[in-house]
């Protein structure tokens, strides 16, 4: 079920109708429980039953790990824990690709078999709701979580239908407070909370959901023609090409991706949840450290409590520690995205820019405090270098032919100069190119303005309608005629 | 919950509905040949040659409107071709914008008519494996097929092509004068091994009714009524597929009902459905390619018109 789709909305409005109308807790619980799982058996038929597993298998390993008396024994069900995550992880997303990679290598050795690929399907969200318990059992093992003492509780967690297919990666300490009623007593209190959808939260959360869906069906999926064109055969394209393609893909790609984390952030609004931030402003990060704190938020914090700081934790001084560490990580946040080596690369480049981002800053700790970097004109130059270097990654992000990647990486860096096919691709794409200035317009706005959602929300409502209006209106006569999947969904 | 916040976002999504429906029904019914944009220096050429309007749906496209216009004025026959094919095109479609057709005078209207108009909408019988598997597709068999088809009617394969299409139009006028509705571009063939393999995933059999009271039937015989009612002469041809989910014997009633109607009305009917099966010349199953080496099509409908142009002075 898309969430630009009318099914959902559909779907969205019955929820928020029965919750408004019966209002017992018991039954609102169970409601969003079942609906939830009804709402990835409807995307993902029959692959749900994985998600019923890892809700089990995690919240009775979170409670073994809790009550057990021994270290040893915490740590066994620990392993337990974790082997369960990654081995459904592992079984579902990564097995024919680890067995394409032996193939590839039989054939290098001349060895005459080949070992028979599984062509499982990849259930939808795996990767998402698997990270999220994975968060849970891990904090419970540290000692910084007490774990759900409800399995109804804990399954509101993990299967809440909005974040579930593609986050943001939600945090047990962060969410679970949110769904008992009295916060700060939540130790002596087993109650959960009652929704009741508030005026507020009511016009932020639509405010906001209208802003995704015009992030995801007015920008993204008008964008995406022009970067198909670009990047499906980038073979003899000018260098000027591929830039224009690489800035329509990263544009794209952030506007699918935080367009979906808008809705489900607005339509958890609604219900009353605070959801975090997934995206701020990525596209004025000034180095490649300050980007990891833009852009997709709910996973790099994710990478950096559970994999880098473990990682680095004991030999924080040590260069070659924290260049490995932050290249494993990065590398390892490139494959969550996807089995395929063109992800490996992805996350090897930000790695390797982070590392030596990290390890600059270390050497020249002043750097930062100087006169240039903290002039505008410094700051500015700041920006568009980190995003020369952001957006060549998005080149491996996309082109999983390794001739085509290492061909417009290269047309990217050493630039010919030539412009007479990127004029014949501009004049073919009026369009796209028409909605990536007025993305670079809206963004700029944005960046000096604030938080727009919010301030929207408290307009009055007769401009209030008018801003939803001017949000509606072109999803709905520049829609394409079909519902596009959001580019996190294989994820 | 406020009812007044609900009630300003419903007031919201419908009148985004209201302008969405008017104006994409709006450019077909404002087509106009003489019509050249308000920023263009041709609006002063007036056209005295008599007018052929071809009509239907994405898969008379790629008849080339160029070429037989080419060809006419080389053979000195004082008739001009428009190919006003629209996409997802039905005769009940059609009938929105049959008074403009009519206010333009054409003296032929060519009508390629599409055997997948005709198929039965009523819900399809789901397999308990099938309702356990994949819900979805009881929705879809619920609401998609009777609810959203007389919505979808109304609405054009792409409302963003549409919209700039109108835009464009009303602006620069129609970008090729004689394609105006379909953005016109060269496509490449698809191999048929690569067809047959498209056909073979997902492939399945449809149901195709014939009868009298099928709204797409009605729809075409009131089409037929009126275009004879305005001393237009109309001539229908099966448009062209490769391969069809209607089976051998639906095909046949097809026919048979296309033979019928054109005794009953007196109109010239030429089956051209299945005379391409096998060429090298297919986009998609049922598209053939816009290309060079694709004329055969074309040259058919010439043939058509020079035939038709022949036997009766139109």
């Amino acid at each position: 079920m898309l969430f630009n789709s009318l099914d959902f909305l559909v779907f969205f409005f019955i929820i928020l109708c029965l919750i408004a109308y019966f209002k017992y807790r018991q039954f609102q619980h169970l409601l969003i429980i079942f609906s939830s799982i009804f709402f990835l058996y409807y995307t993902d038929s029959y692959l749900v039953t994985l998600l019923i597993f890892t809700i089990l298998l995690h919240f009775y390993i979170g409670k073994a790990i809790y009550n057990s008396q021994t270290k040893f024994k915490k740590k066994i069900f620990f392993i337990i824990g974790i082997i369960g995550s990654v081995g459904i992880l592992g079984i579902f997303k990564y097995t024919d690709f680890v067995i394409t990679q032996f193939n590839v290598f039989g054939v290098m050795i001349n060895l005459n078999s080949e070992i028979p690929m599984l062509n499982l399907a990849l259930p939808i969200g795996i990767s998402f709701y698997t990270f999220q318990s994975m968060s849970y059992i891990i904090d419970i093992y540290r000692g910084s979580l007490k774990p759900s003492k409800t399995l109804k509780e804990y399954a509101f967690f993990v299967a809440f239908f909005l974040p579930l297919v593609a986050g943001p990666i939600l945090r047990a300490s962060n969410f679970l407070p949110q769904l008992r009623e009295k916060i700060n007593q939540q130790e002596t209190t087993q109650k959960l909370k009652l929704f009741v959808i508030n005026n507020q939260n009511l016009k932020f959360g639509i405010t906001l959901m209208a802003l995704g869906f015009f992030k995801k069906m007015f920008i993204a999926d008008n964008i995406g023609p022009l970067v198909n064109d670009i990047f499906s055969n980038p073979i003899g394209m000018e260098s000027f090409s591929i830039i224009i393609g690489t800035i329509a893909f990263g544009i794209q790609l952030y506007c699918d991706f935080s367009g979906y984390s808008d809705i489900a952030i607005g339509g958890a609004a609604i219900l009353g949840f605070k959801i975090p931030l997934n995206f701020n402003k990525p596209f004025f990060a000034t180095s490649p450290s300050d980007f990891w704190t833009r852009w997709h938020i709910s996973l790099s914090t994710w990478v950096r409590d559970y994999l880098y700081y473990p990682l680095v934790f004991k030999n924080r001084k040590s260069n070659s520690i924290v260049f490995i560490s932050l290249l494993i990580s990065m590398i390892l946040m490139g494959i969550w995205h996807g089995a395929s080596w063109n992800f490996l690369i992805w996350g090897g480049i930000h790695g390797l820019f982070l590392a030596c981002y990290t390890l600059l800053r270390k050497k020249y700790p002043n750097a930062s405090s100087n006169k240039f970097f903290k002039s505008k004109f410094g700051k500015i130059s700041s920006i568009l270098v980190t995003q020369y270097l952001i957006f060549f990654t998005f080149i491996a992000f996309w082109m999983r032919d390794f001739e085509h990647m290492i061909y417009a990486m290269k047309k990217y860096v050493f630039l010919d100069f030539a412009f007479e096919k990127t004029i014949d691709i501009m004049s073919a794409n009026e369009f796209p190119i028409l909605i990536i200035i007025l993305f670079v317009i809206l963004h700029i706005f944005s960046y000096k303005k604030g938080n727009i959602p919010e301030r929207i929300s408290k307009l009055k409502i007769h401009y209030w309608i008018g801003i939803l209006f001017m949000f509606f209106l072109p999803v709905a006569i520049f829609y394409l005629g079909s519902a596009r999947e959001f580019i996190y969904f294989q994820f | 919950m406020n009812y007044k916040i609900l009630f300003s976002v419903l007031l919201t999504i419908t009148i985004v509905s209201v302008i969405f429906g008017t104006s994409m029904s709006f450019y077909i019914n404002i087509y106009d040949p003489e019509w050249y944009g308000l920023f263009s220096n041709n609006n002063s050429n007036e056209n005295l040659n008599k007018r052929i309007f071809l009509i239907g749906s994405s898969s008379v496209y790629p008849i080339n409107s160029t070429y037989v216009n080419h060809q006419f004025s080389l053979n000195k026959i004082n008739y001009e071709i428009f190919n006003l094919a629209d996409m997802s095109d039905s005769p009940k479609k059609r009938l929105q914008s049959l008074s403009n057709i009519i206010s333009n005078k054409p003296n032929i209207v060519i009508y390629g008519l599409n055997i997948h108009h005709f198929k039965n909408y009523s819900q399809n019988e789901i397999s308990f494996y099938d309702q356990i598997l994949y819900p979805k597709k009881i929705f879809t068999n619920l609401f998609d097929d009777s609810i959203q088809q007389s919505i979808r009617d109304s609405i054009p394969g792409s409302p963003k092509d549409r919209i700039i299409f109108t835009l464009k139009y009303l602006l620069f006028g129609p970008e090729p004068h004689h394609h105006p509705f379909i953005k016109f571009y060269e496509t490449s063939i698809t191999p048929m091994d690569e067809l047959e393999t498209g056909f073979n995933t997902d492939f399945k059999f449809q149901e195709y009714r014939f009868s009298e009271d099928h709204e797409q039937i009605i729809s075409l015989k009131k089409l037929i009524k009126e275009f004879k009612k305005n001393d237009i002469k109309l001539i229908i041809f099966s448009s062209p597929y490769q391969k069809t989910t209607a089976n051998e014997n639906d095909v046949k009633l097809f026919e048979k009902m296309l033979e019928k109607y054109s005794k009953q009305y007196d109109f010239p009917i030429y089956f051209l459905h299945e005379k391409y099966i096998g060429m090298n010349i297919w986009r998609d199953g049922i598209h053939v390619g816009i290309n060079k080496d694709t004329l055969i099509f074309t040259k058919d409908i010439l043939k058509i018109l020079l035939e038709e142009m022949n036997s009766n002075a139109v």
